[in-house]
């Protein structure tokens, strides 16, 4: 079935075609066709087509050799993903497949050892992590991959002298680590002063020691990455603003690589590269999912098969604690109640993804096997919700509550320019209108919405919104939860921008964080889960959906919605005959 | 005529000067430039803070505006933001690519615009005329993003029908383009939509100012004087009456630059083009000052050169105007 749009436009589009033809064929060499080329032995899949692969040619296995192409929205503003201005998941694919790392994050949020060979041993009383390395694990150019590597990306990011100090992106981990010990060539020990429940997010991209010894790490991998690699790629040349390639790291250590060539392709809009992917120019892409685009995917189901799943950014609504009104707690409460969350999902998300689920834990995201539904407690009840405006005294003159002299008429901020985002508000605006709290909607566009949110000290006192609606990435561990949502005394902590400050869940928050025992921590979390749902200072809503689209004639592509990202698997993947 | 065309340009000194002092405030009033950095857990206040006492993101304005004036001449307009990265071999690169698209695309629209409004003239009221009449209006009423749009789903569809891709759907080259020879007929092998999306609002605007401007010369008198003389029909038609139908779709094309320019943003946009409009596209994206100023001087030089071309071309076209 082909999708509606490309039927609606079928017409149109080969007279203008044609017409495209016959004034403009003095410019271009066409396109030789080559029907009987198998497409894995075609490094170029944009310069050369080949024919639909039939279900004979679906039916066989991965073949060594050939280039995928990648198709990207964004692409890096720099490569080193250490760096701030290289901070970001684009820059994670690329680096992904070039540096090994200890762990890598599996599509179920697990951690599976990759570069270490089994789980890394620890000690709880002092804590302590010890790596050992996988004797088979080395460089493209033969060294191995050792504990000098390890110490020597540690010291990287924490010379504090370095000229790349201020540029570091984070150290979380990495500043509890308080000496270390290499055992043997293979085998070292960090120390920590204290213990870090995300342990095994650390060390997980390794530098080449002896290459990047005594470089600048400010400028050394801007434009470029070093000539060897430890993972199932190497670094082959980036022709900013067209494509990255990465051609097959012939001494990888971890299985043999079959392609001979990945190439990511950046072109900034998602439609373009809709059409490209139906098009035949890309092998794979994953862009953020759309009802359209999945519409046109179906449409092209003959030639390119996806997957969607929920990622790991949720959207929430987060209150300004300190706005008259919402200071208190049973008005976020009835807020919270009346709010059709169900609605938001089934007409935003489940378009996109039918098995999406209200999101119910702001720690733990629902793929998660320590996932518990705390929030459920404020499943959509409007009567409830004004019931409890009126127990607490509130009184409904006209058609809004006021409670304590306030009137609950707020703002709701997001990025504007986000139609999901203000669809969403709208729906807010509707059902909170409905159980008479006023919403008004206040956008700024794209980032210039993240001006508004601040802790209370960097804004002069109270920040200038109310409600506001946007998303975090989360993570397998939630660790970083701490600094977003706790305080110290009445210190908040840098992110908190709630400025909910609440003693039990800060001190929850860091006992998980000091904990190893993964249900303890789970426990711990969910404890404290529970305790923010209470207070709902922040009421999530959903995990935005994701995907990954890849045409018939390639094999290996899965959903990996955590930072590891989609590209977690590239090693693995092959074209087939 | 050199005197006059340096005094042209000397006179842009002053104006770019003014120009991107008030461009400076109103880019560096439109927000914070690192308010998304924010977004990010693991980066601290501290290190936001550092890197805004770092690059003086504090200081009064004009101070901030004065720095960036003196990192010109260093190394062509400065370093981004937040990483110590020169802007300008990014600016070089993309510029060289718009450059291509723009003047590929003005010269082709300007071809054929002259030769269809020349046509459309001498046939007045002919099936010809009502057809690029018709054509004309049309181009001028499509939105050329969706022009774009129409001209890729029409290469799917003939891809999907056939197996055969016509032209490239996005990007400025293949995967491996080749050299030499091989890597030109490449590169225009991929601008082919892109041209064409971009050069259609210039045909159908060219045209409608040749064909109005050849009706009006055709029916001077110095026209009918050279009939009378006994000149060719081709001749009285290419040295007479298009050289002076010329002059007003001169203006209107160099006047234009500022138009192709826009359209570049959007066509570079939808077809994934590595040039000033994507360039100037993911800069505003991230609210860096200097690269977007960068951009802006640079635009603001071609468009002055483009009307001073205009001024000169007045001259060649025109032998009574005479430059003062």
């Amino acid at each position: 079935m082909r999708s509606p749009s490309i039927r609606r436009w079928r017409g149109v589009g080969l007279v203008m075609a044609a017409a495209l033809v016959i004034t403009a064929c003095g410019g271009g060499d066409d396109p030789e066709p080559e029907p009987e080329a198998p497409e894995e032995t075609e490094p170029d899949a944009e310069e050369e087509p080949t024919e639909e692969p039939t279900e004979e040619e679906e039916a066989t296995g991965p073949v060594q050799g050939g280039t995928v192409l990648f198709g990207d929205e964004q692409e890096p503003t720099i490569l080193n993903g250490w760096l701030i201005d290289g901070n970001s998941l684009v820059t994670s694919k690329v680096n992904s497949n070039v540096f090994p790392g200890a762990y890598v994050i599996q599509p179920d949020f697990s951690y599976a050892p990759s570069l270490i060979d089994g789980e890394a041993e620890f000690t709880e009383d002092p804590f302590s992590v010890t790596y050992t390395i996988r004797e088979e694990a080395v460089w493209s150019d033969g060294t191995p991959i050792s504990s000098e590597d390890f110490v020597f990306t540690f010291e990287t990011i924490m010379d504090m002298e370095a000229a790349w100090a201020d540029q570091i992106t984070s150290r979380n981990g990495y500043e509890l680590i308080s000496d270390y010990e290499v055992v043997d060539e293979k085998t070292v020990t960090f120390n920590f002063t204290e213990p870090f429940a995300a342990w095994q997010l650390l060390f997980a991209a390794i530098l080449p020691a002896h290459v990047l010894e005594g470089e600048d790490f400010t400028t050394v991998m801007n434009d470029t990455l070093p000539d060897v690699s430890g993972g199932p790629y190497i670094f082959d040349s980036w022709d900013k603003g067209t494509q990255l390639r990465l051609v097959r790291n012939e001494n990888y250590w971890d299985g043999e690589v079959m392609l001979d060539e990945l190439i990511f392709r950046y072109v900034p809009d998602t439609t373009t590269l809709t059409q490209q992917m139906v098009g035949g120019e890309l092998d794979v892409y994953d862009p953020q999912p759309q009802i359209e685009l999945i519409d046109t995917l179906e449409g092209a189901s003959d030639q390119l098969q996806y997957e969607t799943g929920l990622g790991p950014v949720w959207e929430h609504i987060d209150f300004n604690t300190l706005v008259p009104g919402l200071d208190k707690d049973y008005v976020r409460q009835a807020i919270a109640l009346g709010i059709n969350r169900e609605q938001i999902v089934e007409t935003l998300v489940r378009p996109v993804f039918a098995d999406a689920e209200v999101l119910n834990n702001p720690f733990w995201m629902a793929n998660s096997e320590f996932y518990e539904p705390s929030y459920s407690q404020w499943d959509y009840d409007p009567d409830a919700a004004v019931a409890l405006l009126e127990e607490n005294g509130c009184t409904r003159d006209g058609d809004f509550f006021t409670c304590d002299g306030d009137t609950l008429s707020f703002r709701i901020s997001t990025t504007g320019g986000n139609e999901r985002r203000e669809l969403t508000q709208q729906l807010i605006q509707a059902d909170l209108a409905a159980i008479g709290i006023e919403i008004s909607i206040e956008n700024d566009e794209g980032a210039a919405f993240f001006e508004r949110l601040n802790t209370p000290d960097n804004c002069g006192g109270v920040c200038d919104y109310d409600i506001g609606l946007f998303a975090w990435v989360g993570s397998p561990s939630p660790s970083g939860n701490a600094n977003i949502y706790g305080c110290d005394g009445d210190e908040l902590r840098p992110q908190n921008w709630t400025a909910w400050c609440n003693e039990e869940i800060t001190n929850l928050m860091d006992e998980a964080n000091s904990s190893v025992d993964p249900q303890v921590i789970a426990d711990l979390w969910n404890e404290a889960a529970q305790v923010f749902a209470d207070g709902a200072p922040v009421v999530p809503l959903f995990q935005q959906p994701q995907l990954v689209a890849w045409e018939n004639g390639v094999t290996g592509p899965q959903l990996n919605a955590t930072n590891a990202t989609n590209l977690w698997n590239a090693g693995t993947w092959a074209r087939t005959e | 005529m050199l005197n006059y065309a340096l005094r042209r340009l000397l006179i842009t000194i002053p104006i770019l000067i003014l120009s991107t002092f008030l461009t400076f405030g109103f880019v560096s009033s439109s927000g914070d430039p690192l308010a998304d950095l924010r977004q990010q857990p693991n980066i601290t206040q501290e290190q936001i803070q550092r890197v805004r006492e770092m690059r003086g993101l504090d200081d009064p304005f004009p101070v901030q505006y004065l720095r960036w004036v003196e990192q010109i001449p260093q190394g062509g307009f400065g370093e981004y933001l937040i990483s110590p990265r020169p802007i300008w071999p990014d600016l070089q690169r993309v510029m060289g690519n718009t450059l291509q698209l723009v003047v590929a695309a003005e010269l082709i629209a300007f071809a054929i615009a002259v030769t269809l409004g020349a046509v459309s003239a001498k046939k007045q009221y002919s099936v010809f005329d009502y057809s690029t009449t018709t054509l004309s209006f049309l181009g001028f009423s499509m939105p050329s993003f969706w022009f774009a749009l129409l001209l890729q789903v029409g290469v799917v569809i003939i891809y999907r029908w056939t197996g055969y891709r016509i032209f490239p759907i996005a990007n400025l080259s293949s995967p491996n383009p080749g050299t030499g020879m091989a890597f030109w007929l490449d590169r225009a092998h991929h601008l082919v939509l892109p041209i064409a999306s971009l050069a259609i609002f210039s045909i159908a605007s060219y045209s409608r100012y040749m064909r109005a401007s050849m009706l009006e010369v055709m029916s001077s008198d110095y026209i009918r004087t050279a009939r009378a003389k006994g000149l060719s029909e081709r001749k009285i038609t290419t040295r007479h009456m298009m050289r002076n139908a010329l002059i007003p779709t001169v203006t209107v094309a160099a006047l234009s630059f500022g138009t192709l320019i826009s359209g570049a943003i959007v066509i570079e946009t939808v077809f994934g083009l590595d040039g000033m409009g994507r360039y100037f596209i993911n800069v505003i994206g991230r609210r860096d000052p200097y690269p977007i100023m960068a951009w802006l001087v640079i635009v603001g030089f071609f468009l002055m050169l483009a009307n001073l071309l205009a001024d000169l071309l007045y001259g060649y076209l025109d032998p009574r105007i005479r430059y003062e």
